[in-house]
């Protein structure tokens, strides 16, 4: 009997049992909680995005004119961070990235994006085909990308896209094998864990993994994109710290709570 | 009470064809038949709450994969929570085989756990086990080699080595 074969077996009789039945109706109920849960923190955070661009403009005006603003958001200005004035989001996002990932440092930035538009050269922080925002248009977003500078050389980025209607972004890996976003849509399938060898800087190497589809808000997804090197293959390999394609998937339930939150 | 979605029933049809099998991985991986039914209805019920975007995708794999990190979630929590030398729950009837083989389990990192029962238990071909794993299909047959190896060493009479175990499935 050959060793799967054994295994089969064992696995068989230390299952061989009657098994309990899900219980189907929690299923459903615990699931449509859910969903309208997402659904309204998507409308409350759509409404307290609306009001923190309103305050944030207002300020903004007012440190014009050399007068207090009339109304003022205690809670947001108490959870600003020195990535993005005027939202904890980032600060969400971190936070839940350090508790899936807890290997990585602090992020070295987080910043706004908005994949559905072109704009940033090649080398930028940015996915390909992803405009980074300025902090201000925050509000504008369709995504968030966090950067944690590992060492010299060794970079690692975390891209979650937020639910936009009725696009699908396209992705891919580019010449250089980082991740590219396409605003396009249409997209038909989700590379995971590709890793690529960098054309123009042959010793260097990128793994990227990507998770995410449609979902009833529109198209949601998750990116880690890693570079390492110098050095060869197998260097790269053990240099990296996510070579594999398990972490997009593993972050993004965490990361999508974060969006979630009001 | 809200509309039903127009998917609902498929999604209960799958619940029906794919709860015993979630529960025999959820079991293989966890050692632990109570904390096997957790995880399979916290999946199931992550699974509805997210169900159009698993049916948009390749459906299997993405249910499998939700099963699979939920499994690896509990084991976390459960490795946090208690420390202990306790073998897992007894299988029935006192088969000695089993019994060595899910104290043998217990000793496997979870993910090693995780493929073996979807290559093994559930009889996934490497891409599916891949896809289910979201790791490249190479790493499902290192990891394989790695786990049985490791798991020879820790059964009682062991395993014999053979290099037979990537005839199957591979579909």
């Amino acid at each position: 009997m050959t060793i799967d074969q054994q295994l089969r077996d064992r696995f068989d009789r230390a299952t061989d049992r009657s098994f309990p039945t899900v219980d189907l109706d929690a299923a459903i109920d615990g699931g449509r909680r859910a969903r309208r849960r997402r659904a309204a923190s998507y409308a409350a955070g759509s409404v307290a995005v609306a009001a923190v661009a309103a305050v944030a403009a207002g300020s903004a005006f007012t440190a014009l004119v050399g007068s207090e603003p009339s109304t003022t958001s205690p809670e947001v200005a108490a959870t600003d961070t020195s990535y993005v004035p005027g939202t904890n989001l980032d600060e969400r996002l971190a936070a839940s990235v350090a508790a899936d990932l807890p290997v990585l440092p602090a992020p070295s930035d987080v910043y706004p994006l908005d994949w559905q538009q072109a704009g940033n050269p090649p080398g930028y922080a940015a996915p390909y085909g992803a405009l980074r925002l300025p902090d201000d248009q925050f509000a504008g977003a369709t995504g968030w990308q966090l950067r944690y500078d590992i060492a010299a050389g060794h970079t690692v980025l975390i891209t979650v896209g937020l639910p936009v209607d009725g696009v699908l972004p396209d992705f891919g890996c580019d010449a250089d094998g980082l991740l590219t976003i396409g605003a396009a849509g249409g997209t038909t399938g989700w590379p995971t864990c590709v890793y690529q060898h960098d054309k123009d800087h042959p010793s260097t190497w990128a793994f990227l993994t990507v998770s995410g589809g449609a979902s009833d808000d529109g198209a949601v997804f998750t990116a880690l994109t890693e570079r390492v090197g110098p050095g060869t293959e197998a260097e790269g390999r053990a240099q990296a710290l996510f070579p594999e394609g398990t972490y997009a998937g593993a972050l993004e339930d965490g990361l999508e709570a974060a969006l979630q939150t009001p | 009470m809200g509309r039903t979605p127009a998917w609902e029933s498929e999604y209960v049809d799958y619940v029906m064809a794919r709860q015993r099998s979630f529960l025999r991985t959820a079991y293989a991986m966890l050692g632990s038949w109570p904390a096997a039914e957790d995880a399979v209805q916290s999946t199931f019920t992550a699974l509805y709450a997210h169900w159009p975007r698993a049916r948009s995708v390749n459906t299997e794999a993405y249910g499998r994969r939700v099963l699979v990190n939920t499994c690896i979630s509990a084991s976390r929590k459960r490795a946090r929570e208690v420390v202990t030398d306790q073998v897992p729950d007894r299988v029935s009837h006192e088969d000695t085989g089993a019994i060595e083989l899910m104290d043998a389990l217990a000793r496997l990192p979870v993910r090693d756990r995780a493929v073996l029962s979807l290559r093994f238990l559930e009889d996934l071909s490497v891409r599916d086990v891949a896809a289910a794993c979201d790791i490249p299909e190479g790493t499902v047959k290192s990891q394989t080699s790695r786990a049985l190896a490791r798991l020879g060493e820790l059964l009682s009479p062991p395993l014999p080595s053979s290099g037979t175990h990537e005839r199957r499935n591979q579909r």
